[in-house]
């Protein structure tokens, strides 16, 4: 990848873009202006609307009901008039008049005008009210209204306060005439508190509305740059002119890519800034309310959700690039990624269901997870394994997404063609035979073995862990990878490095392997101080291990945790990705990104630096020798150390050395780290002089 | 400059069927020489000339642009062309001489010879009252100068021109037309295709005649004239189509 052509297109790109006044409207004018805009004038419309509603008297007309008997009921049911309604009972007329802001009216027929909006409510009682209470009877009042009519719900709300007054005073007078207190027909007085903290309560609710909104607001910034950038330099006729240049097919998506990512964050950021400044505003308004609405989130959370944005915005931008480059113009890639928002914003949504939470499989759902987290962050502090996780799936599915868009761009008849439809075929006969896979199909197929991992490996490992890592090894990593690359006509003795190290190489590994097990423990030693592993993840695996040795021996146990990766995680890392990247990067970058790789696979933030530790060692030992089976060998030789240690089965004279309890204290003793040191450096040496003999071997 | 050998394109199109777009196009161009290729709407002009480009990868065989192979190092073959079609338009939001410095950072131009090269240019073409507007504003003549100043930019020693003149007016043409004899002057290798048959007497030293996909002849004008009895382009070319086509019956 050239840094300066890539930063030269970013820039062309950004220019382009900015002189295009739709994006800048779209993209700074939506949310900056009109969106806080409408929303104000929506909400100050709805604040003066309800004050206007609350300074209006509420018109009410009283009636009264005659007392209906059985034979009135049989009549009505066979069909008679009901009778009329009478004027409203004196006594219900006097306490309706008593109700603040209330005007009672007389309408001719009350039920028509309330339901022309002239009548805001009507109260039926039965004649006799007085009389009836007088005799210690119950009166039924009953208060006719219209829900839909904000003026009527109020005039109801209001008359139900006045007569439950009333009702009270009765109640009181009641009481008195027979000498009790009115605590003594309520016993219990039930009451509810909402002990959550106001920061809390907006928590939730901004949980469940910020995700959705943001995704919007990133897609929408992604959207117009996607398109233009692909589909809209393939209609105005400059995409020809673009790749007629010695410019390579990464460095444009890049370059292309950089832009849509660099807007939709943009876009994503500016409208949660105007959205926070919209909401300040709007509480300023409700000063009295203002406590129950305290939207205070601590800086770390801020960050956080910062750098979970940073992998959704990547994702988006890098999806609706692919998505767009099938298009052949504008108009088209409208179509195409219209549909393909909502999908996007589909997952958003189930997520906000009360009672979903981020779980060991959620956690790996692209969209759903960053938004159950966001929910999560709303009202909890962050959990540092959560936001890895996700970060990371996110992350993967990212450089998926923008790996598809590369491999679209290589497809000329993607880009050229002025067929219609989308003429892409996977036959295998197509795919011209190689010696090595593409650098970006080797990093699809990672990522392709990482997500088998993260959804059926995960699951079956956690089962069961003995069946679950074999089926892992050999289903999920190792056929995968030979089938594709079987698939596409990959050279699977080449590309896998599957050569005969040479005696040197060998005995060079064996000595690299030796010492390496030693540093890497005493690595652990230090790593567990910086990061320590939760006891009960630590407890778990120890467990798991137990039962497994019970149940299948020391050897089983060797054979699943120490042959079976070595060989299968070899072939994937050591062969594939290797050769993959190797064409494209400089050796040393390449043992770094491999390692990196490698330690990223093991899915786990207290196991990442240690296991890429060893896959920088193993990536070199193969790029050195040639040979994938020198990484077999010294990945065995680790991980077996490694199960030895753990299951205390040493030979003699290193059991107490390497005891957990004593290495945990105090490490390894310093003579053992210094010859480990050694031998791995005799190892180095071993190796470079024999890998140097047999180059010059075969330059001759 | 240019050597081809039996470059051969198959497009899949949709359900399995494929369409044979060039097949077994040998033949080279030499440092100083033109070299047209004639051929109606849809005969492979653009689909040969887009595999030497490097736009597109053959199916089978092999070429070579100033002794690089297009297989090994499209990146370093397109490097040493200029390439020039209907379809290689000018981004319209930018200026000419955004243009210009944006694709001669894409050849790894320094800025400072960039700017150097667009002023030689600018002069050459007499550009220098639009060459800051943007494109969108250009004439279609203003645009076409911008075009060239784009493609000779980096001083290619190749020249690949697909049908440069299509659709143009006769000034235009003209300038366009200028443009290649100069370079032919300076010693160019270069290839264009057209399916105006005058442009090719007027510049070609070599023509090659395309139909269907097949090159069916190739060789100095008169050496054409000879082969098929005639004295214009136009009628070579149909009486080898004529003669193709009897082939086939």
């Amino acid at each position: 990848m050239n840094l300066r052509t890539v930063k030269t297109i970013f820039a062309k790109e950004l220019l382009d873009m900015r002189r295009d006044k739709r994006t800048l409207v779209l993209m700074i004018g939506v949310p900056l202006v009109l969106y806080p805009g409408l929303f104000l004038f929506a909400s100050q419309a709805a604040i003066m609307q309800l004050d206007k509603i609350e300074r209006i008297p509420s018109r009410v007309a009283v009636v009264s009901a005659p007392a209906m008997t059985w034979s009135d009921w049989l009549a009505r049911f066979f069909g008679a008039e009901p009778k009329a309604l009478g004027a409203g009972d004196s006594a219900l007329v006097a306490w309706v008049a008593s109700v603040p802001k209330t005007e009672l009216v007389e309408f001719d027929d009350p039920e028509q005008a309330l339901d022309e909006g002239s009548l805001d409510a009507i109260v039926v009682s039965v004649e006799g009210v007085a009389a009836a209470l007088a005799e210690g009877r119950r009166v039924r009042v009953t208060v006719r209204y219209d829900q839909t009519e904000p003026k009527s719900t109020r005039a109801q709300k209001r008359l139900v306060n006045g007569l439950r007054k009333q009702r009270d005073g009765l109640l009181k007078k009641r009481l008195k005439a027979i000498d009790l207190s009115s605590d003594y027909i309520t016993p219990l007085a039930i009451e509810t508190k909402n002990v959550a903290s106001p920061t809390k309560t907006t928590g939730a609710l901004l949980g469940a509305v910020l995700p959705i909104l943001l995704l919007v607001m990133l897609g929408l910034g992604a959207f117009y740059p996607a398109i233009d950038l692909t589909a809209g330099e393939k209609e105005r006729g400059t995409f020809e002119t673009l790749l007629s240049t010695p410019t390579s097919k990464m460095d444009l998506v890049a370059g292309k890519f950089l832009t849509v990512f660099f807007l939709s964050m943009c876009a994503g950021l500016l409208n949660l800034m105007s959205m926070a400044l919209t909401v300040t505003f709007q509480l300023a308004q409700f000063s009295g309310h203002a406590l129950l609405f305290a939207v205070s989130l601590p800086p770390q959370t801020v960050f956080v959700l910062f750098v979970v944005l940073v992998p959704l915005a990547f994702l988006i931008s890098a999806l609706m690039m692919a998505v767009a480059m099938f298009a052949r113009n504008v108009k088209e890639a409208e179509y195409y990624i219209t549909p393909f928002f909502c999908l996007i914003v589909f997952p958003a949504m189930l997520a906000t269901i009360p009672g979903t939470k981020l779980s060991p499989v959620t956690q790996f759902v692209p969209i759903v997870n960053v938004t159950l987290l966001f929910k999560d962050l709303m009202t909890d502090p962050a959990n540092l394994e959560a936001v890895f996780a996700v970060v990371l799936s996110t992350g993967v599915y990212a450089v998926l997404a923008l790996l598809l868009a590369t491999w679209v761009f290589q497809r000329e008849e993607l880009i050229l063609s002025e067929e219609r439809g989308i003429p892409l075929t996977l036959r295998r006969s197509l795919f011209a035979p190689r010696t090595a896979p593409m650098p970006g199909m080797a990093l699809a197929l990672f990522a392709f073995c990482l997500l088998l991992l993260f959804y059926i490996g995960s699951f079956l490992q956690s089962k069961r862990l003995f069946t679950g890592l074999v089926v892992t090894e050999w289903g999920l990593i190792l056929l995968p990878t030979l089938l594709i690359l079987w698939y596409v006509r990959i050279d699977l003795v080449q590309a896998l490095n599957l050569k005969r190290p040479s005696l040197g190489e060998l005995a060079g590994t064996v000595l690299i392997g030796g010492g390496w097990v030693f540093l890497v423990a005493q690595a652990g030693v230090w790593h567990n101080k910086v990061l320590p592993m939760p006891e009960e993840l630590a407890q778990e695996m120890e467990r798991l291990i137990q039962i497994d040795q019970v149940a299948f021996g020391l050897a089983g146990l060797l054979l699943v945790v120490a042959i079976s990766p070595a060989v299968c995680e070899e072939v994937l890392f050591r062969g594939a990705l290797l050769s993959g990247l190797r064409q494209k990067l400089p050796p040393w970058v390449a043992v770094l990104v491999v390692g990196t790789l490698f330690g990223l696979f093991h899915l786990s933030v207290y196991r990442i630096f240690l296991t890429a530790l060893s896959g920088l060692v193993l990536t070199y030992l193969v790029l050195r020798s040639g040979s994938l089976l020198t990484g077999v060998v010294a990945h065995f030789m680790i991980n077996s150390f490694g199960v030895l240690v753990a299951t205390k089965s040493l030979p003699g004279p290193l059991l107490p050395l390497l005891d957990e309890d004593i290495i945990e204290k105090a490490g390894l003793p310093w003579w053992l780290l210094t010859s480990a040191l050694l031998l791995f450096a005799a190892g180095i040496v071993v190796l470079e002089s024999s890998a140097r003999t047999r180059r010059t071997a075969r330059n001759d | 400059m240019i050597r081809a050998e039996k470059l051969r394109k198959v497009f899949h199109a949709a359900r399995g069927k494929s369409v044979e777009a060039v097949y077994g196009a040998t033949f080279s161009v030499g440092a100083g020489e033109i070299l047209g290729l004639l051929g109606p709407n849809g005969a492979g002009k653009t689909t040969l000339l887009r595999m030497i480009a490097t736009l597109i990868v053959p199916t089978s065989g092999r070429c070579a642009v100033a002794g690089i192979d297009t297989d090994d190092d499209p990146n370093g073959v397109r490097r040493h062309i200029g390439f020039l079609s209907g379809n290689t338009k000018l981004y319209g939001r930018l200026t000419g001489a955004e243009v210009l410095r944006y694709f001669g950072r894409l050849y790894g131009m320094a800025d400072e010879a960039i700017a150097q090269r667009t002023a030689e240019l600018s002069d050459l073409l007499d550009m220098g009252e639009f060459l800051n507007q943007r494109c969108e504003t250009l004439s279609s003549g203003q645009t076409q100068k911008v075009s060239i100043a784009r493609v000779l930019l980096h001083d290619p020693p190749v020249l690949i021109l697909d049908e440069p003149t299509l659709g143009l007016d006769i000034l235009t043409s003209r300038t366009i037309l200028d443009f290649i004899l100069e370079a032919k002057n300076r010693n160019r290798a270069i290839i264009f295709s057209t399916h105006y048959m005058t442009e090719a007497e007027l510049l070609c030293d070599r023509v090659g005649l395309i139909h269907r996909g097949d090159l069916l002849a190739l060789g100095t004008k008169s050496a054409l004239y000879a082969q098929t009895g005639t004295d214009n382009l136009k009628d070579t070319f149909l009486a080898l189509v004529d003669r193709t086509d009897q082939g086939d019956g």
